[in-house]
């Protein structure tokens, strides 16, 4: 069903102290994943950054801001710019959160999670109708890490996300990461979880490491990647038709040969599966 | 209680500090004036301390971002600068797609007021902050801004940026002009000093002799 | 001879020749401009940033030879075949660069970076090497780099710029001449209240020598430069490793820093007594500037040249 979006490879999340390095190691890196909501904004300067990324690299834009879990609805003024942004980018794809950011005028600031109940399944799919009408390019959503379950969940977590992405016919950008810091902290095997995923539907990946804070794994997004994390990629790499695989570093970025040698790895676990060249 | 009505409330647990801490001592007092019947917050009373892991996690992200924006302020202060910030942070969340520079600058104003009279400081540091502070207003503006320093500070920042330690600096009055052509994408500064003040007066100006 | 000095022109009232002296200075600098624009069919897209991106050519398109000559002595002190003379204080204005006493083998350079070495038989000041012949072997050298460039529309073609000097030319031929017709004509019939006359026509001759000056780099040329200084900008901010002793090639990141923002982004690293030595030669009389950051001129970026936008994203990041 995404037969037809291109293979990229392996690349990682653009944060702007990496761009001198992007241009200096280019033959090590396929692909970026830009962080929309840092190119929404009107400034000459990083739109001059991102016409500079669009002329070297392939991008894909990921947003972190539409809420597509509000219950309130979209922001029309995010939803109006962020689509803006992705149709002049023309990417594959591009990939926002199953989470919630905003309610009752508030920005709570990170992605917060949503009950596994039909009423947040209904608002999902309800908000991801409406950003469609903006954007063509195909969504895919990201599984996001959390700390508490809210009460009253009618299913796991693994069937909410299925029954999401099947409804609303989205793709899935399956974070390793998560997957497997949510099965250490709330106790559930990974494995389980991902053969309850429409797995033929995971179009991308993302992977980092985390570190551990009291008992709890935390998604730092500040460290290497541990051996699980890589054991649970080539599980999915696998079995689903992977497109793309994104390093999301986003501390500790001093040193960037070390994020290159996993992005080498994570493009030739890819090509061991068939996923690319 | 719906969807809606259940993410209004997080939204203001996570973000209003004496809400919170007020629910957190008292889940079914609290959530009886905020809507909630006795089952909802019997519900929600598990959660009080993932809420206040929660809000903590949210100002610790944030103080990560800021860290970024005043990377040199950061360097200066070692670890007062995260505990600076979350005394800071209790006040309130930003707000909009330019929040975090906002907090950024909003933190600056914040270390101006609370430092008066710092002295285990280097002579410089409030010139530093201002600098990386007027970067990020700069970045908000059109076209211009001007600031005046009391040292060449733009310098200073680059030597501090690759070295580990203080550099040896002396006063020097110092102009600096951010601006961008009409239409032109790249901030850009000029730098206007005025020439080395003599070494007397230097020492008049800082009190004491110079760092390293 | 009368038709000389009683005619239209001749005759008309001051003020309103001052007017009609102001337009024609208009339309000639629209003009002059009209002609120097490039082609619009020679226009191409720019193009992209190398994957391995040569620092002498970079270095060639900011400012010729004499850029590549500082980047060839930069990469022959940062590999260890030159070295400046540890006698001098960086205060001593004669500080001069000199062979190291253990040089690698010359093997490893290229034929620019021999060219450049063998210059150094003796210790020599930096201001010496552009007041010298060198510039020029270098310049017959670089011969490659300037077609390549010229191609590619990134420099202006020796045609191009004699396009620019005939207009200048043409331009001011007319402004200096019926200005000077009106002045010659005002002085004999003995009006002396030609101030102004001459104040515009000073004006729009500074205007147009501004216009029609020659210029290295073409608009596209520029754009290109700022791409690449965009592109690299965080090399400013990155501790400056020396090269390993007899290596092929200088510390990639510092000749890139060098050959796209010039010696003076040196200001502040291990190498800024390099960078002083070559300030001081630019600014004494060898040509070429290359002053960078440490005259005060511009700096882009954030603060202390860094990041100064949010850095973060991700999931775990700066975010919402």
């Amino acid at each position: 069903m995404f037969e037809h979006l291109p293979n990229l490879g392996a690349g990682l999340g653009y944060r702007d102290p990496l761009l001198s390095e992007l241009f200096l190691q280019r033959q090590r890196v396929d692909c970026l994943e830009i962080t929309a909501d840092h190119f929404m904004t009107a400034s000459p300067q990083k739109q001059q950054e991102l016409e500079l990324l669009t002329a070297h690299f392939p991008l894909i834009p990921h947003g972190l801001s539409l809420s597509l879990g509000s219950a309130e609805g979209l922001d029309r003024d995010y939803a109006r710019t962020l689509a803006a942004l992705v149709n002049r980018l023309n990417p594959p794809w591009w990939s926002e959160h199953l989470a919630f950011t905003r309610a009752g005028g508030i920005e709570i600031g990170h992605l917060t999670p949503l009950p596994y109940t039909w009423e947040a399944i209904e608002t999902v799919c309800r908000n991801i109708r409406q950003i469609r009408s903006r954007i063509a390019a195909p969504l895919i959503l990201e599984n996001i890490t959390y700390s508490f379950a809210l009460p009253g969940a009618e299913m796991t977590e693994a069937e909410f996300l299925a029954e999401v992405v099947e409804r609303a016919d989205c793709g899935l950008l399956l974070d390793v990461t998560n997957l497997y810091t949510n099965g250490i902290n709330h106790g559930y095997e990974a494995g389980a979880f991902l053969d309850s995923l429409p797995l033929e539907r995971v179009v991308q990946l993302h992977f980092v490491g985390g570190e551990w804070h009291d008992g709890t794994l935390i998604d730092s997004h500040a460290q290497a990647t541990p051996p699980e994390v890589w054991e649970l990629m080539a599980q999915v790499m696998a079995r689903a038709p992977v497109k793309a695989v994104i390093l999301e570093r986003d501390e500790n970025l001093t040193a960037v040969a070390p994020l290159l040698d996993e992005v080498d790895k994570a493009r030739a676990l890819g090509r061991r599966y068939g996923r690319w060249d | 209680m719906g969807l809606e009505e259940t993410q209004r409330l997080l939204a203001r647990l996570f973000t209003e500090t004496a809400l919170r801490q007020e629910f957190c001592a008292d889940p079914e007092g609290v959530g009886a004036t905020l809507g909630l019947d006795t089952e909802e917050a019997c519900r929600l009373a598990p959660l009080t301390a993932p809420i206040r892991d929660f809000a903590a996690s949210l100002r610790h992200k944030r103080l990560l971002v800021v860290a970024r924006l005043l990377p040199q302020t950061r360097q200066l202060l070692g670890p007062r600068f995260e505990a600076l910030f979350l005394r800071y942070a209790l006040a309130g969340t930003p707000q909009g797609v330019e929040k975090h520079r906002e907090d950024a600058i909003a933190f600056a104003s914040f270390l101006l007021r609370s430092l008066p009279g710092e002295s285990a400081l280097p002579w410089w540091w409030r010139d530093l902050l201002r600098y990386e502070q007027s970067w990020l207003q700069a970045e908000g503006r059109r076209l211009w801004t001007v600031r005046s320093f009391s040292v060449r500070v733009p310098a200073l920042a680059r030597l501090l940026a690759r070295s580990e330690s203080l550099p040896e600096t002396r006063a020097q009055p110092t102009l600096v002009l951010w601006y961008r052509r009409p239409r032109a994408g790249t901030l850009r500064l000029a730098v206007f000093s005025l020439p080395l003040l003599p070494r007397r007066l230097r020492d008049l100006r800082s009190g004491s002799a110079p760092l390293r | 001879m009368d038709w000389l000095l009683e005619n239209s022109l001749a005759n008309m009232y001051g003020p309103t020749f001052l007017l009609l002296y102001a337009c024609v200075i208009a339309i000639t600098l629209f003009v002059c401009w009209l002609r120097i624009q490039p082609d619009s069919t020679a226009y191409r897209a720019l193009p992209p940033i190398p994957r391995q991106p040569d620092p002498y050519e970079i270095a060639y398109l900011r400012g010729g030879e004499n850029e590549v000559l500082r980047l060839a002595i930069f990469s022959l002190l940062q590999r260890g075949y030159l070295q400046v003379d540890a006698a001098a204080s960086l205060g001593n204005s004669r500080q001069r660069i000199s062979p190291t006493d253990a040089a690698p083998p010359a093997s490893a350079l290229s034929p620019l970076e021999r060219q450049v070495m063998a210059a150094f038989t003796t210790p020599r000041e930096a201001k010496d090497l552009f007041q010298s012949t060198l510039p020029g072997r270098i310049a017959a050298l670089c011969a490659g780099y300037a077609q390549k460039l010229q191609m590619e529309r990134l420099l202006l073609s020796p045609e191009a710029n004699a396009r620019r000097w005939q207009t200048g030319r043409l331009g001011a031929l007319v402004i200096i001449g019926l200005g000077g017709y009106k002045l010659f004509a005002a002085l004999a019939k003995g009006h002396h209240n030609v101030g102004f006359l001459l104040l515009m026509g000073l004006i729009s001759l500074v205007f147009l020598a501004a216009l029609c000056r020659s210029e290295r780099m073409s608009p596209q040329g520029k754009e290109y430069l700022a791409r690449l200084q965009q592109a690299f900008g965080r090399l400013k901010m990155m501790p400056l490793a020396p090269a390993a002793e007899g290596a092929a090639s200088g510390g990639q990141e510092a000749l890139l820093l060098v050959s796209v923002f010039g010696v003076g982004a040196l200001a502040g690293s291990v190498y800024a007594p390099f960078a002083q030595m070559f300030h001081r030669a630019s600014v004494s009389g060898g040509t070429g500037g290359g002053c960078g950051s440490s005259c005060g001129s511009s700096c882009s970026g954030g603060s202390s040249c860094g990041g100064s936008s949010c850095g973060g994203g991700g999931c775990g990041g700066c975010s919402s």
